[in-house]
């Protein structure tokens, strides 16, 4: 019953389900164990079972939804709708399900530092299949390959305004007087590589910008236009018509030897390797793992690897295992709403009555999936819904405003007093099952006097212990 | 010490741009001033709100959206119908439209242009404060943001509070009790959390009728804009509480099947207009004292496009209403629907700026000074972009 078992369940996963803790006897180990591809599949819950597509499939869905009208048109929509609410109650499945957690949290991390939301319209319907093909079987290798692979997605280019992006001197540019989308490089620059501080000015976002012509969604009419060599399955192609000719320049260097497709890439794997992308990246992983003011020692034992490496992710991943800053204090994050229901779904959920066979979500009656979603609105985090391409804030003041606090206690309350019935047993033990030493005296004795068995089980979700990690 | 207002009132030529001139001395003596900013995301098509019915250019701009019905206001601008309730407001001065009205920062981006407006800046930064909490931190006024996060124009270094209706029902007291004791030792969280449960009491207490809750305690049912307008005004019209309240709406971005007297907008219209009705009754004495501005990030495309809807745009219309407004009047000048007069020759040009709006309150209402207005909330704002006249 060690303390460190609660910490790896709690900080690098998403929580223990009862008694799990005293079930891991090496919390490193057996973090370490979980950075392999087939981790990623650890969850049980195969696409075909939960009836997810590919994007092919949603793109060409996604088209023809465009081309309709009226009627067919609000039909399309609410498909698309139907299929964001299928998305994101697998994604919390998934989690909720998993044997290697720390990978899902990866993923989620990750996902969140490439934001693709669904603010944009016919983004509902790829932003769930932008996790699974972009980010998901992609962050074990290195970062600049993620970068690529997120970049690419179609729905990145979509969402970032990329895919109607022409160079105005470009063959194409010439005869439509389209022009460039500046989006996509500027996001690139400061959200996903060297950040508002990495000195970049107007000039390199133009510079990458035109750089990136050309580079945009696979469509069955302009496919004669597209060069075989770069398009990929999900859906990215890359039309030479619409690139810019001519020099560019990001950061001092410049791109005019290569030309084409190729000139973005090579930028992009640039951009990956600066030191500057080296800080933010490592920066934003030891905050999501050590804490809002991460340790000082913590980050730069991140920054060295990377840059050793070359960016390499899994090196990081193991020092974040590895180095005592991560494991010194019992809680060091308050809890974002997505990894609150998760872990109270762990924390409560009927496990002997787990459904197997085709469709798990219909088995599982939509309730338990979907009541997932509507908590998640309810508490102010829909799944892929980040109100800018910033992503989801990781500080404790982005999730504790005076009403947030309020509305969690009362989530809390209806999560306890509904359970209440079904969970046998001192609400206390289950809460030693769950927190094991993180449960403190007080939190222990309120519950003790609790005037219900369920309001007993509400103090422990709501207690400070069971809302930060 | 003569301050720039001062200057500007001192026969300031007519402009470039009409529609402003010389402040007027005698604006209302506001004693205790209030400020309500209600935000309209998603880019409110501004020809549909306050259709120029008056503009040659307004029927073929508009084909088959042209509203065949309006509230008229002037010999150029009606109100929607769904808006009709706010013709006695016009009537008795304490209504003023902008048709022609913008950011400064020339994109049609939603999230970029929703930054600027709200962190009063003239491009996109998104890590920045709001302006309006640029001016609190340094006037110590309190502010509440009715909706469950605090928008961005209310974000930064000064502490807001924040209020949304329930949506489910009520947790125990005795609960809520051993919750506030158990987070005592969190300094944070406790702060936090005991501000939220003193914000939820003083809107239930504030409901005599009991009707609020009545309403959120519904399963299913979401709060309308008049909930949100009712709740803000129970906050502001408490001589404790704070006098800055940001009202969130969405669902502005109607870009197919838009309809005209019936349909998407025509609702979200009914419901900004039960919304701004709500207020004066609901802030009772209060109202004399009080200025709500309804703004949106950008217009729409002055013509249709090919799904009956409008595509994002540039100039659009903002509402000021209050008790403490001179209104019965358009602020900023029309351009004109006529092919030259639109901007990019698709969307109504701007002839204002929405930070000349907001200065001409912050200064004139909330008797600011200029280096709060000019220094903090909107730098780069130059003093003949105030606007005049109307508070």
């Amino acid at each position: 019953m060690s303390l460190y078992s609660y910490v790896a369940l709690r900080r690098f996963g998403f929580g223990p389900t009862p008694g799990q803790a005293d079930t891991i006897r090496d919390p490193q180990g057996w973090l370490h164990n979980q950075l392999t591809i087939g981790a990623e599949r650890a969850h049980g819950l195969s696409d075909t079972a939960l009836r997810l597509e590919s994007s092919r499939e949603r793109l060409d869905r996604l088209m023809a939804a465009r081309r309709a009208t009226g009627k067919a048109k609000m039909t399309a929509i609410d498909e698309m709708k139907k299929t964001l609410f299928r998305e994101a109650a697998s994604r919390m499945m998934r989690a909720s399900h998993s044997n290697a957690p720390f990978y899902e949290r990866l993923v989620w991390f990750w996902t969140n530092h490439f934001t693709v939301a669904i603010s944009a319209g016919g983004l509902m319907g790829l932003a769930g299949v932008y996790e699974r093909e972009a980010i998901r079987p992609n962050i074990l290798g290195k970062f600049e390959d993620l970068l690529l692979a997120a970049v690419r997605h179609p729905a990145m280019l979509v969402y970032l305004d990329q895919a109607q992006s022409i160079g105005p001197n470009s063959q194409a540019g010439k005869v439509n007087h389209k022009g460039i989308n500046e989006n996509l490089a500027r996001e690139i620059l400061e959200l996903h590589t060297v950040s508002v501080h990495g000195g970049y000015t107007l000039q390199d976002i133009q510079g990458l910008a035109k750089m990136l012509t050309g580079w945009s969604v696979a469509n069955d009419r302009y496919m004669r236009f597209a060069d075989k060599a770069h398009s990929t399955r999900q859906g990215f192609a890359y039309y030479p018509v619409n690139h810019e000719p001519g020099e560019k320049m990001l950061l001092g260097r410049s791109y005019s030897a290569i030309d084409g497709y190729e000139e973005a890439e090579k930028a992009l794997r640039d951009l990956a390797r600066r030191r500057d992308t080296a800080r933010f990246v490592c920066t934003k992983l030891a905050r999501h793992f050590a804490g809002d003011r991460p340790p000082g020692s913590l980050v730069k034992a991140l920054i060295d690897s990377y840059v050793d490496t070359g960016g390499a992710l899994k090196p990081l991943y193991r020092i974040l295992i590895e180095h005592d800053a991560v494991w010194e204090k019992p809680m060091v994050k308050y809890l974002q709403p997505l990894e609150l229901i998760v872990s109270t779904f762990r924390a409560l959920a009927d496990y002997e009555d787990w459904p197997r066979g085709r469709d798990i979500l219909v088995k599982l009656g939509r309730k338990e999936a979907y009541g997932m979603i509507t908590s998640a609105d309810l508490l102010g985090q829909f799944p892929y819904d980040a109100k800018s391409p910033q992503g989801w804030a990781d500080i404790a003041e982005a999730w504790r405003a005076p009403e947030a606090t309020v509305v969690r206690a009362e989530w809390a309350y209806e999560a306890g007093m509904r359970s209440a019935r079904r969970l046998e047993g001192n609400p206390v033990h289950l809460a030693e099952q769950l927190l094991g030493p993180l449960l403190d005296g007080p939190t222990r004795r309120f519950m003790e006097r609790a005037e219900s068995r369920g309001e007993a089980i509400a103090l422990m979700l709501a207690s400070p212990a069971f809302q930060h990690r | 010490m003569i301050t720039r207002r001062q200057v500007i009132g001192s026969g300031l030529a007519g402009g470039a741009l009409a529609g402003l001139g010389p402040m007027g001395s005698a604006f209302a003596r506001s004693k205790d001033p209030r400020f309500v900013f209600v935000l309209l995301r998603g880019g409110m098509d501004g020809m549909a709100a306050l259709p120029p019915y008056g503009d040659p250019g307004y029927e073929r701009a508009r084909g088959e959206l042209v509203l065949e019905k309006a509230v008229k206001l002037d010999e150029t601008f009606g109100l929607h119908p769904n808006l009709g309730r706010l013709k006695p407001y016009w009537s008795r001065g304490e209504l003023a439209v902008a048709p022609a009205i913008a950011t400064p920062y020339r994109d049609r981006s939603h999230f970029d242009v929703q930054i600027v407006l709200e962190t009063g800046l003239e491009t996109p930064k998104p890590n920045s404060d709001g302006w309006l909490n640029r001016v609190i931190a340094q006037t110590g006024h309190e502010a509440v943001a009715i909706g469950h996060t605090v928008p961005q124009i209310l974000n930064g270094q000064a502490p807001v509070t924040s209020w949304a209706p329930p949506r489910m029902p009520g947790a125990s007291p005795t609960y809520l009790e051993s919750l506030s004791k158990l987070y005592a030792r969190d300094q944070n969280l406790s702060e936090a959390f005991e501000a939220g449960l003193r914000a939820r009491n003083l809107v239930e207490m504030r409901d005599d009728a009991g009707q609020m809750n009545k309403n959120f305690g519904k399963k299913g049912s979401r709060p309308k804009l008049h909930d949100l307008a009712r709740a803000a005004s129970h906050f502001l019209r408490d001589p404790k509480g704070p006098r800055i309240a940001v009202v969130d709406s969405a669902g502005w971005d109607t870009h197919a099947n838009q309809g005209t007297l019936e349909g998407r907008l025509a609702r979200q219209l009914l419901f900004l207009g039960q919304a701004l009705d709500t207020f004066k009754g609901e802030l009772g004495q209060v109202w004399d004292d009080t200025v709500i501005v309804a703004a949106t990030e950008f217009g729409r495309t002055a013509r249709i496009n090919g799904t009956k809807g409008t595509d994002h745009g540039t100039g659009g219309a903002a509402f000021v209403m209050g008790g403490a407004v001179k209104g019965g009047k358009i602020l900023g000048e029309w351009p004109g629907l006529s092919g030259k007069g639109l901007y990019e020759g698709r969307d109504v040009l701007p002839t204002a700026d929405i930070r000349g709006l907001c200065a001409a309150i912050l200064l004139n209402h909330m008797k600011l000074d200029d280096q709060i207005v000019f220094g903090s909330a909107f730098p780069g704002l130059a003093d003949r972009a105030v606007l005049g006249q109307f508070v």
